[in-house]
């Protein structure tokens, strides 16, 4: 009588530890996910304006109504600087990485004197960055440690008219990122 | 020997049990810190380092980068404000309250994640550009047919879902007093 239970018990419980290990590992694995499908498009350190066409054909589920600019942060050479200047319509910045998803966003909200500045660096490369600060300088960039050395930075800005597309993609190209040194 | 056999036939069982459940998981996500509202439901860590495991592998398989919690809200329906699944041979009047937000976007999404914009056609409004009459509520309607006012076409051979997003929104901060009465009602009109 026994052997049947045991066997039932060995079907679930492996059930279960494939079930579980496979959800937890696809993000990491998947091969068209948004991270991957993204970093096709991106070009290291530089600010690349996709073409509704692009969102369309490599973003699916984005919304057809956002603008999308793409860039490949890369920091084994130093950390990267993102330059948006705010305009009328909402403006999100994403942080991206494989496995995690989105790790970090702001939106033009966070501008001061209408720039969204950010830098984003490793720990290490932050923890350099905050010992350069001045006591009578206040910090004016914000500031973002990322978890990994390679991800995306996705800028995403709601095109609320048609008439506003032309302005919301002179934004975008006017958007930098930039490796620099320490 | 006998037992052996057993005992892989079992592992080989639970393995394609495991692997059938994630597939499952992936197509129909379990509810896990979802929000529902009528037909509306939305996942409110999903754009955050602290979505669950389930909404992670959901954005894995359909290659989708989800609206940011600064962003603001995504709300999805599959379904009608009746419970049926959402199909392109129907056509749905989409009318009522949207909730507070600067601005909002409805979007009508085939199966891969593709809008009827890929035919030259429309596939989504913002809030900016919808037809409103004086004191009425915002009004769509979904069909394979031309419609007047605010009108998006859907493709007649397959089902679909539509997102409502919220864009400058504090509405994440109380969920839970979103209802149905709260959200847009999906209603069924004619089929083909």
């Amino acid at each position: 009588m026994i052997g049947p239970f045991i066997y039932t018990l060995l079907v679930l419980v492996v059930a279960g530890i494939i079930h579980l290990s496979t959800v937890l590992v696809m993000p990491w694995v998947a091969t068209r996910d948004g991270f991957l499908r993204a970093s096709a498009l991106a070009r290291d350190n530089s600010m690349i304006v996709l073409s509704a066409t692009e969102v369309r054909n490599a973003l699916p589920y984005t919304d057809p109504a956002q603008a999308v600019a793409v860039c490949r942060f890369v920091l084994d050479r130093g950390p990267v600087r993102v330059r948006l200047a705010t305009a009328d319509w909402p403006t999100t910045i994403l942080f991206l990485r494989k496995g995690a998803g989105i790790f970090h966003s702001l939106t033009e909200k966070a501008a001061t004197q209408g720039v969204v500045d950010v830098v984003i660096a490793t720990s290490e490369q932050m923890d350099k960055i905050t010992a350069l600060d001045s006591d009578d300088d206040p910090v004016q960039e914000l500031r973002v440690t990322a978890p990994v050395d390679i991800g995306i930075v996705l800028v995403r800005s709601l095109v609320r008219t048609d008439s506003e597309r032309e302005g919301v993609m002179k934004q975008l190209r006017n958007t930098s990122c930039e490796a620099e040194t320490l | 020997m006998t037992k052996l056999v057993w005992a892989f036939l079992s592992v080989l069982a639970g393995v394609l049990i495991g692997l059938s459940l994630t597939t499952l998981a992936v197509e129909r996500p379990p509810d896990f810190g979802v929000h529902q509202a009528g037909p509306w439901i939305t996942r409110p860590r999903i754009g955050s380092v602290d979505a669950d495991p389930y909404s992670k592998a959901l954005l894995a398989a359909r290659g989708e980068v989800p609206l940011a919690t600064a962003e603001g809200v995504q709300f999805r329906a599959s379904r009608d404000s009746d419970g049926a699944r959402l199909t392109g041979r129907c056509t749905y009047r989409v009318v009522g309250p949207v909730p507070q937000a600067a601005y909002w976007t409805l979007t009508v999404y085939r199966g891969d994640g593709t809008t009827a914009e890929a035919a030259g056609l429309r596939g989504g409004y913002t809030s900016s550009e919808i037809l409103v009459f004086e004191r009425a509520q915002p009004e769509f309607l979904l069909s394979p047919d031309p419609q007047p006012g605010n009108w998006l076409p859907l493709q007649p051979d397959i089902d679909f879902e539509v997102s409502l997003r919220l864009y400058d929104t504090q509405v994440s901060s109380n969920l839970n007093a979103l209802d149905a009465a709260s959200m847009p009602a999906i209603r069924r009109q004619a089929c083909r």
